[in-house]
């Protein structure tokens, strides 16, 4: 399940961790600020002696320098959910997962194409409901046993069976939800299984209940990756020591809530990774995390609320935001996370489409990037995010900042309503951790420039949630991050009729069609084009209204070298090395 | 004595029900449903919301644990799925709990029996740290600074603990895991310097015990210190003052903005308080009558101190020390947090927040007995201690 997007979160912190947070957050952004004082005076004193920060400030020595074998890389993360991909979710559980197996196919940002990992090539039939994918040959496991056809057919059942762990049923399975015999599977139904082919070992045929071209994308997402029988059949140990077919292995058992240790697996059919291996090391705190990262004991962490451009002046910026190399160390890329106000179409106000307009053009997005996130989130205009293939920049036009343009569309909404000058009043709706109700009252500052008094309504999470689920709002906020990186996976389940995570209540019928005749288009190019439109046509009925864009905000040690950390936030740690 | 402890146990059972079930109750009161949370902003699938009710009897089921309807038929839709009522939870929590299981995480995917057996270990080390410290250094300092009245060493355990009742505790690990984390080992060339978080482990550089050092002084701080100016005063036990809820959750601007007011509105506070009772307490117990009687019947000044005074304060020493403890036992979210340690604070606190139930009533049970626990044996101790308070019945008269 795809991690949730709330603007507090700092970007490394697990959904869980950080909800969980409303006293700690108070805590870290004490400790941010103290944090920033000693900062600016310590950096003054230790100017000149050779400690670790002053070290990163010049790039390293040697550049021509090739890839050096060897190293252990200290990798801060939150207690994961899960590192078994029969529950991972999260980017922190998915890092560590990452590391451990190899999907079938993953999707390659730098070139923009999916890429084949434990299968070399796939095809789809004519209507995309059957993919046959080739897998490479001779791939073992950790534990030396094959990876063949039978691997997934065994891990996919397992995925979606709730006999697997009755105590803890997957919260991912959802995604082979489009898999003939999900339904059946899922619901515990006797001697049932999902519709899969084993022609061979190497050839493995999946069936479909329905027309789906991108589900290639969806076969990169971790939790479809397969496991050997043999080990993960016993479940409580599988979960804390899983045995994949990755790149790296296990060193023993995760411990929870402090680390875990992975090594090269010498095993792995694909490229051998440089370093050593990997510690992730567990922390509740972003701030301790940080501090950790200073005193020269972690190669990433997280930048706590307050500290990018300290950081990014002491270890410099990486100039495609992605890649971390010494002296270039501070990553700001673009995620395919973004931050989105939820209008509830059902309410008789917001229900109008020029008074959402009217509130969309007033926001000064930039303001609210700059005054509480230090640049560090950019404004959206658009509810698909940069990096995901078809996205194009500013086709919701009226997430442009328009003062005017706001006041002709509530005149407009206002004679629609038949609404006289003050009787338009907004409840603005927000979580009360984090920094939502600071965004919040900077667009109520917006709204009464054009004329519209809100106020904010600001409750504990979970009752917050509960309000969103019930549409009883006008406007909340909400966050969104792709399971995988395709148009379809923000559309569908955004905007759909009656899909669960619809929260605004929008429905418009030719958006429902015009998105199940695109799933079955098996050209990729006319597929994103079909898809366009379908944002084109949603973007003019604005049931939501796109705010910002997530970034990157981590750091990383002088010693980390060609270390790619893609939009998803997901590092292939195989490829990085580690100065000597 | 026996009948007196028997009858305190017997005590346990309903005081045990009545906490576990007004959590209960609570959790029927409260907004928010707690698998609904487990997805966070993204919905869970029918068929998957279904499976996870089912296997946390939220919805009725069959005895092999399939989800039922209302007419007792197996069901496979979420919306025929009939509610568990919350007796029928409580029943179901409390047969459990007879056979030692506390049940499963919502969110965990773990029984919450592992997790507290994983995290109790760490949260009952660094408590018996922390109680070690404010025993020696909160009875010594305060010893001392009663008895050298107005000396450099009194001022000095004035103003220190002055300090540090006004210092929330995060803050001032905080400080300790800048000064002797990161800056010693800058200064020293990383020949002397302290772990920053955790409880040691293969990647530490550290003996595990040496983890203990910072979380447990800063355990320790604010009640050591403070526990320094309650034995001055002799009588004292009024000084529980709530230091850690500092720190709100709303922060708007620049962090540092944000920290100012509060810092210096809850230090001006406290440290005032503080120093005048200290002051006004001071000059009663030096005056009382048994103290000058003492000294004029001619005892050597320790035997004053040590048989007449320090017995006497003990009693409300030994109940701030077993309120204390009992509260460090339940865990201390901030030092666990700043201090990354794997305790049962942080633990209880985050399934609060995520509704994460079977973690709160697990870690509440075994909170419960534990205080229960302690404050029986502080209350038995209180016999040894002043030979005028006996249990069981009276046998003045007879």
């Amino acid at each position: 399940m795809s991690q949730n997007v709330t603007t507090h979160r700092p970007s490394g912190l697990s959904r869980r961790a950080f909800i969980g947070g409303a006293l700690v957050t108070g805590a870290a952004l004490a400790l941010a600020g103290c944090g920033e004082k000693q900062d600016a005076s310590t950096a003054k004193d230790d100017g000149l002696s050779a400690t670790p920060q002053s070290e990163t400030e010049t790039p390293s020595a040697n550049p021509n320098m090739g890839p050096v074998d060897g190293g252990t890389f200290n990798f801060y993360i939150n207690n994961p959910v899960s590192i078994d991909p029969y529950n991972v979710q999260e980017d922190q559980g998915m890092e560590v997962c990452k590391c451990l197996f190899d999907a079938l196919t993953e999707y390659d940002y730098q070139n923009n194409q999916l890429i084949g990992k434990a299968a070399t090539s796939w095809e789809a039939n004519d209507d995309a409901t059957q993919f046959t994918f080739h897998l490479r040959e001779g791939a073992t496991f950790a534990n030396g046993d094959p990876v063949t056809s039978a691997s997934f057919v065994y891990a996919w059942n397992r995925l979606c069976s709730p006999k697997t762990d009755p105590a803890n049923p997957s919260e991912v399975s959802y995604h082979l939800g489009m898999v003939d015999g999900y339904d059946d599977v899922v619901a515990g139904t006797d001697g049932a299984e999902l519709n899969l082919e084993c022609p061979d070992d190497y050839t493995f045929v999946v069936n479909l209940n329905m027309s789906y071209a991108d589900f290639p994308y969806v076969v990169s997402h971790l939790a479809t990756s397969p496991v050997p029988e043999s080990a993960a059949s016993d479940i409580s140990a599988f979960k804390l020591a899983p045995v994949g077919n990755g790149a790296f292995m296990m060193n023993g058992e995760w411990v929870d809530g402090q680390y875990i240790q992975l090594v090269r697996n010498e095993n792995y059919v694909g490229n051998k990774p440089h370093i050593d291996g990997v510690n992730f090391n567990i922390y509740k705190d972003v701030t301790t995390a940080f501090t950790e990262f200073e005193a020269g004991n972690l190669d990433y962490a997280q930048i706590p609320t307050g500290r990018i451009q300290a950081v990014s002046d002491q270890y410099g910026v990486s100039p495609d935001g992605y890649t971390a190399n010494p002296g270039e160390q501070t990553l700001l890329g673009d995620e395919t996370s973004i931050y989105y106000l939820t209008c509830n179409n059902t309410d008789e106000l917001m229900g109008n489409v020029h008074m959402r307009k009217a509130f969309s053009y007033a926001i000064n997005r930039q303001a609210i990037c700059d005054t509480v996130f230090e640049g560090t989130r950019v404004p959206a205009a658009n509810i698909i995010t940069p990096g995901i293939a078809g996205y194009e920049e500013g086709i919701w036009e009226a997430c442009a900042y328009d003062v005017d343009k706001a006041k002709e569309e509530l005149e407009e909404a206002k004679k629609e309503l038949k609404l006289g000058d003050g009787d338009i009043t907004i409840q603005l709706s927000c979580n009360s951790d984090g920094d939502h109700e600071a965004i919040m009252q900077l667009i109520q500052a917006d709204l009464k420039a054009i004329g519209v008094e809100a106020s904010i309504d600001t409750t504990e999470w979970a009752a917050y949630l509960t309000k969103l689920q019930d549409l009883d709002y006008q406007v909340g906020r909400l966050g969104w991050i792709a399971d995988y990186p395709i148009m379809d996976n923000f559309l569908y389940p955004l905007f759909y009729t009656g899909n669960g995570d619809n929260r605004s209540g929008y429905s418009n019928p030719d958006v429902d069609k015009a998105m199940d005749e695109a799933r079955a288009i098996v050209d990729p190019d006319k597929r994103i084009a079909a898809l366009q439109k379908v944002n084109e046509t949603i973007a003019a009925d604005l049931p939501v209204v796109p705010l910002l864009f997530y970034r990157h905000t981590v750091v990383t040690s002088n010693r980390v070298n060609e270390m790619y950390s893609n939009p998803m936030k997901l590092i292939d740690m195989a490829t990085c090395w580690l100065s000597a | 004595m026996f009948k007196y402890i028997g009858k305190r146990l017997l005590q346990f059972i309903p005081v045990f029900i009545g906490v576990t079930l007004i959590l209960f109750v609570l959790q029927n009161v409260v907004p928010g449903d707690p698998i609904k949370l487990i997805a966070g902003e993204k919905a869970l699938t029918p068929a998957i919301e279904l499976q996870i009710r089912a296997a946390n009897h939220l919805v009725k089921v069959n005895d092999d644990g399939q989800p039922v309807n209302a007419q007792g038929e197996v069901t496979t839709e979420l919306s025929e799925a009939v509610p568990e009522s919350m007796w029928g939870r409580y029943f179901y929590y409390l047969g459990n709990l007879l056979h030692g299981d506390l049940g499963n995480s919502y969110v965990r995917n773990m029984s919450v029996n592992d997790i507290f057996a994983q995290k109790y270990p760490y949260t009952i080390r660094l408590a018996l740290c922390g109680i070690l410290i404010e025993i020696v250094v909160g009875i010594g300092a305060g010893v001392i600074s009663a008895i050298k009245r107005y000396s450099f060493w009194d001022v000095l355990v004035t103003l220190a603990t002055s300090l540090l009742v006004a210092m929330p505790a995060f803050w001032l690990g905080m400080l300790l895991q800048l000064f002797f984390g990161v800056l010693m080992k800058q200064w020293t060339g990383g020949a002397f310097y302290l772990p920053i978080s955790g409880a040691g482990g293969p990647n530490s550089n550290f003996d595990p015990a040496m983890h203990y050092i910072l979380p447990a002084i800063t355990l320790a701080s604010v009640s050591t210190l403070f526990f320094g100016v309650l034995m001055k005063q002799w009588t004292g036990g009024a000084f529980y003052l709530p230091i850690s809820g500092a720190g709100g959750p709303n922060s708007n601007f620049d962090p540092a903005m944000h920290y100012i007011l509060p810092a210096i509105t809850l230090a001006s506070v406290s440290t005032a308080y503080a120093a005048r009772i200290m002051r006004s307490q001071l000059l009663d117990v030096m005056n009382s009558d048994h103290i000058r009687t003492a000294i004029a019947k001619g005892l050597a000044p320790r035997q004053v101190i040590v048989h007449h005074a320090l017995k006497n304060a003990l009693i409300p020493v030994v109940t701030y020390i077993g309120i204390d403890f009992g509260s460090m036992l339940s865990g201390a979210i901030l030092t666990e947090t700043v201090f990354n340690w794997p305790g049962v604070g942080y633990e209880v606190y985050r399934a609060i927040t995520q509704r994460d139930w079977p973690i709160v009533l697990g870690g509440v049970s075994i909170i419960v007995i534990v205080v229960m626990v302690i404050s029986l044996i502080v209350d038995v101790s209180y016999a040894f201690l002043d030979p005028r308070i006996r249990f069981g019945a009276p046998k003045e008269g007879k």
